[in-house]
């Protein structure tokens, strides 16, 4: 086990390098020179070239690209054009509120799509099933700033149970976006937990389980929808990584201080530093979280943990 | 039926408050040159203090925090550095200049300086500073640190401009700065007031390198900035004048315009900024809530790229003079700003200082821009791109585009990204593009900005020699009644070789709470939160 996760990590390596060099490269071929946003649209010619000079813009892109990935091996993601804060601290500043609202976010999304999904498969062809089902479809076609939207007006405006926006510190700000953002994701998730379990809910140790007493309720919890895990927490892993790299409508749309709204605003201004370093980091904990996806495989079902261990 | 009534006294009051101080503008603006004139030879200023809108009870609590909440994003501590209006919102709670320019009373007020001397040439001004003023690391505010911060400037676009007047600059003692310029200059007070010209700290910058951006002397200072995000500021206690009422004010951007307004509903905001026109009627019906209107400053205008480079057909003036004149403007400013806009002929406010509104520009006639067309060669029309950037020149754009069509000229819409456009537009590679400009104080650097050769804005790519050797004679005439004849002069030229299309000034609208005070409002959209208070 310890093998396996160790050569996981030493994987990461390739990877950043490859996800660091696609994303300078494509922000160096993006229109708009970053130097004439540091200088100003007041500046002179001179003022930019020298800012060209100073920030090594007139380097060919590898040589550039060699430089920034020397401060990346010491842990320097380098210094915003824009704001001229360090990289590392900004990141740090927002993914507090990032891993709160994913958190949230895919509790929201588990409590919803488990009950959905036992309910759906356990009714199967049903009114209850189709109720469910499209109660599935609604939160998948649902435009997630509409639905916030309409949150907002419903529970902060009208019954005023909840705050409209920002990070209050409270868990009542978490609310409403992580109602948002979980309700899509539970969209898929309750389908694939619906699939899943009417793959395993006809199993002949079911039957036996049954014959031998065992309660329905028991036989469906612990029995069946333990061998329907796998594939909801490979979804459940995706989407928990797909949140915690910014969730930019749902950020915007309730004033949310993410990673999301920070990467989206330093693309818009040409910051080349802070979306690298941005997207560096997102990857690694992307990474990360698909790691302990595999790891959490192992506990759920023993199977794996075996092979594992092989 | 009350609340129809209650919504029609508030519009009414807002109409009242927006008329009442348009016309103080132009009022003032009339007569500013005297007043500038003034104000250039006397050592003495008014007293500055906090607005008395309405006087708070003598034992009154204050609420704590007051949440600002901003439609744009906060980028950089840096005031050099900027010319966003949001950023410049911060620098005035948290920096001082030497002077600060009063927008309602159309004078200079003192601020780091309590006073100043000008010589008889008007070249040499000694700038008195007050004693009692202390950055927020605790050191006093001197004459070298002024000197600094000019210094520092010049490396800075937004700064540069504003400083190389400066022959040289003398600490005659901690307290008495002595700045000489290369020449008389009547823009140069005017410039000083630029929040882009607030004063450093260089025990602060020496020692913090770009964080001691954020050590000010104004009243508040950073207690935590999450740039993009929220601001946080206390209020510094040895503020060296009136301490501001309200202890933390605290900025939030809500780039979502509804989600901004419903804050403001909730009460989860104080204050918000620039509310969507689409939003209005329900600020308008609450009555917890003030709407406030009146005219801005920032005007949208479609600049045509006139440069002898880029060539055919806009380097000839009948060709800008037809696209003048088959743009109904009013059409435009209905769609574009919900109607909430004001259409213009001209490219500058009443809230600049020798601005000059006498000029016709060019009224709308489709006939009579077809013939223009015919007359340049042109009589089948012809195509050219736009390139928008943002929302407004998006809504803006269409409209055009439809007007155009009627005179033959086919008008491609070009969307790029803000950098991009800044970039293209730099490389001359723009055929047209969407602007805005918002007027700045001195008439002399709004023509400066927008129409001299090679300047920042003069997106036009425009040079005329002639035109700036009469810029630059206005700026150091010292008879005031011939300086404005020259600036009325050169506004009147610009108009009249239709360089861009002037389409309307937006209607500035303010959505607060009705209990929130003391708020120094600014037809630019700097307002002035420092004194900014709610009685509990």
């Amino acid at each position: 086990m310890h093998r396996y996760i160790a050569k996981r990590l030493l994987m990461l390596i390739p990877v950043l390098i490859c996800v660091s060099f696609v994303i300078f490269f494509i922000m160096d071929l993006a229109p708009g020179d970053p130097a004439l946003i540091i200088a100003g649209d007041q500046a002179t010619d001179e003022m930019i070239e020298k800012v060209k000079e100073d920030y090594g813009f007139n380097d060919p892109l590898l040589v550039r690209y060699a430089n920034y990935m020397k401060g990346l091996v010491k842990g320097d993601l380098g210094t915003s054009y824009v704001s001229k804060k360090d990289v590392w601290a900004t990141y740090c500043q927002r993914f507090p509120a990032t891993a709160k609202l994913s958190v949230a976010a895919i509790v929201v999304s588990l409590v919803l799509s488990l009950t959905l999904g036992v309910y759906s498969a356990v009714n199967q062809n049903t009114w209850k099933d189709n109720v469910s089902v499209v109660l599935a479809l609604l939160g998948l076609s649902m435009p997630q700033f509409w639905l916030g939207l309409l949150l907002i007006i419903a529970f902060a405006l009208n019954l005023g149970w909840f705050p409209s926006g920002g990070d209050t510190g409270t868990w009542k700000c978490l609310v409403l976006p992580a109602i948002t953002i979980g309700t899509n994701n539970a969209a898929l998730m309750t389908r694939t937990t619906r699939s899943s379990m009417l793959d395993v809910i006809r199993q002949d140790y079911l039957c036996t389980a049954r014959a031998k007493g065992v309660s329905e309720k028991r036989v469906i919890n612990h029995h069946a929808l333990r061998n329907a895990l796998i594939p909801i927490i490979t979804i459940a892993g995706v989407q928990f990584a797909y949140i915690l790299g910014g969730a930019v409508l749902v950020e915007t749309v309730f004033a949310w201080p993410g990673v999301g709204r920070l990467i989206v605003d330093s693309i818009n201004m040409r910051d080349i530093p802070m979306v690298t370093g941005c997207v560096v980091i997102t990857t690694m904990i992307v990474c990360v979280v698909q790691l302990l996806v595999d790891i959490l495989y192992a506990y759920v079902d023993p199977r794996i943990k075996a092979q594992y261990t092989k | 039926m009350k609340m129809e009534v209650s919504v029609m006294k508030r519009r009414m009051l807002a109409l009242f408050l927006g008329i009442t101080l348009t016309m103080g503008m132009v009022g003032c603006s009339n007569s500013s040159n005297s007043t500038t004139k003034d104000n250039l030879q006397s050592n003495t200023l008014a007293g500055d203090t906090a607005p008395v809108e309405s006087p708070p009870s003598e034992n009154a609590t204050f609420k704590n925090p007051i949440i600002v909440g901003l439609a744009n994003v906060f980028t950089t501590s840096d005031p050099q550095n900027t010319s966003s209006i949001t950023n410049q919102i911060f620098y005035t709670v948290s920096h001082s200049n030497l002077l600060k320019w009063d927008y309602d009373t159309q004078q200079y007020m003192p601020d780091l300086a309590d006073s100043y001397d000008v010589s008889d040439d008007g070249m040499v001004y000694t700038f008195h500073l007050n004693k009692d003023a202390y950055f927020h690391n605790d050191e006093p505010v001197k004459a070298s640190d002024i000197i600094y911060t000019f210094n520092r400037g010049k490396d800075f676009s937004f700064v540069a401009a504003k400083v190389q007047i400066i022959e040289s600059m003398k600490a005659i003692d901690d307290n008495t700065l002595e700045i000489t310029l290369s020449g008389p200059s009547t823009g140069f007070l005017f410039d000083i007031t630029n929040p882009n010209m607030a004063i450093l700290s260089e025990k602060a910058l020496t020692e913090m390198g770009e964080e001691g951006t954020t050590i000010g002397s104004g009243a508040y200072y950073y207690e935590a900035i999450d740039f993009g995000n929220e601001v946080t500021m206390v209020r510094f206690d040895k503020y060296f004048k009136e301490l501001p009422k309200t202890e933390t004010l605290i900025f939030r951007q809500y780039a979502e315009d509804a989600t901004r307004v419903i804050a403001l509903q909730t009460g989860d905001i104080d204050y918000c900024q620039t509310p969507s026109t689409m939003e209005l009627e329900y600020i308008a019906a609450d009555d917890n809530l003030d709407l406030i209107q009146m005219k801005g400053t920032r005007l949208n205008y479609m600049v045509m790229n006139v440069s002898e480079e880029h060539g055919a057909p806009f380097k000839d003036i009948r060709v800008r003079q037809a696209i003048n004149m088959a743009i109904n403007k009013d059409d435009v400013a209905a769609v574009a700003a919900n109607g909430f806009g004001e259409v213009q002929n001209y490219y500058f406010t009443d809230i600049s200082a020798g601005f000059y509104g006498g000029m016709d520009g060019y009224n709308y006639d489709v006939e009579a821009a077809k013939a223009l067309l015919a007359d340049a060669g042109y009589a089948d029309g012809f195509s050219f791109s736009v390139l928008c950037h943002d929302s407004t020149a998006r809504a803006i754009a269409p409209v055009l585009q439809a007007q155009l069509a009627a005179i033959g000229v086919t008008m491609h819409i070009e969307e790029v990204e803000t950098a991009v456009r800044n970039s293209m537009i730099k490389n001359n590679e723009h055929d047209a593009c969407m602007a805005a400009h918002v007027s700045l104080v001195s008439i002399d650097n709004n023509l400066r900005l927008l129409f001299y050769t090679d300047s920042g804005n003069n997106r036009m790519k425009y040079t005329n020699s002639e035109f700036d050797a009469k810029l630059d004679a206005a700026l150091i005439e010292q008879d005031s009644a011939k300086r404005q004849e020259m600036y009325d002069e050169l506004q009147t030229f610009v108009v009249d070789e239709a360089l861009c299309v002037p389409l309307y000034v937006e209607t500035l609208n303010i959505a607060k709470k009705s209990s929130l005070h003391g708020i120094k409002i600014n037809a630019t959209g700097c307002h002035d939160f420092t004194y900014a208070y709610i009685e509990e």
